[in-house]
């Protein structure tokens, strides 16, 4: 395996690491409702 | 609306992170935020799962405020997987107004522009360097209500071919909504955000691939 070889599967798995937990800019773009919090509780928090 | 903490948000939704920012003295005509912050809060703070009572299945991410706290904020983190490297983006989002809160000394109402005892409304600034910073204003997402009705009511707020720099693929861009929460009364306005939209400016899009195209040439 060549170097450039290595250092590419270096910087993808970087990539990766760098992506977890994170959301997703995919090529139409982004966006959130937040929905998908679900719909239990009736008060709001002390603020 | 429900009272959730600010882990199960973050856990509902992936990358946002819920921040409170510890007491500052903060400018009430600067839109700069603090550069340093505290960490970010785990226990049950000013972030919720709301939503109005004729449409619960609506959900919003309501921002409280925090009792103690000189400010707070909610950041998503995204990666760019786009496969391109992105130079401009157009935003919206919907700001709502979920109630008023009590008013402050100072100011009449903490949520009415132009009389506020602390910045009304949110300021919304981008990172390219995570949470750190340094953040830019984003002037056309900056909203505060001036004559609308202080209590449920929606807006949508956009800007259109913001530009970012270069926002590489693979790479993290930080979005960060600021409220302004130096004097804390509680309880303080709770304020909304929907409906989050954020997509590559079309003809950002169409030069880069005409730029790329170009160097396909050259290379042949």
């Amino acid at each position: 395996m060549s170097m450039r070889a290595v250092a590419s599967m270096i910087v993808v798995a970087a990539g990766s690491a760098a992506a977890l937990g994170q959301a997703s800019f995919l090529p139409g773009g982004y966006a959130e409702n937040f929905n998908s919090m679900g719909t239990a509780g009736t008060t709001r928090p002390t603020g | 609306m429900a009272a959730t903490t600010n882990a199960q948000i973050a856990t509902a939704l992936p990358g946002f992170t819920l921040r409170n920012q510890a007491l500052v003295a903060f400018s009430q005509t600067g839109v700069t935020p603090p550069a340093t912050q505290s960490s970010t809060s785990t226990t049950a703070g000013y972030g919720c799962n709301a939503a109005f009572s004729a449409s619960t299945a609506n959900r919003i991410l309501g921002n409280a405020g925090a009792t103690g706290v000189g400010a707070t904020a909610i950041e998503p983190a995204m990666t760019n997987n786009s496969g391109a490297a992105l130079t401009s983006l157009n935003f919206s989002y919907d700001f709502v107004a979920l109630s008023e809160g009590t008013a402050q000394s100072g100011g009449a109402s903490p949520f009415r522009a132009g009389n506020e005892s602390e910045l009304p409304g949110y300021r919304v600034f981008f990172s390219l360097l995570g949470s750190a910073g340094p953040w830019k204003n984003i002037s056309g997402l900056n909203f505060a209500p001036v004559t609308q009705t202080l209590t449920g009511f929606t807006t949508t707020v956009s800007a259109s071919s913001v530009a970012i720099g270069s926002w590489t693929t693979g790479s993290t861009l930080t979005l960060r909504w600021f409220k302004d929460n130096e004097n804390h009364s509680s309880p303080d306005p709770l304020y909304g955000t929907d409906n989050v939209s954020v997509v590559p400016t079309p003809g950002a899009i169409a030069l880069l691939c005409l730029g790329g195209l170009a160097a396909g040439r050259r290379r042949r």
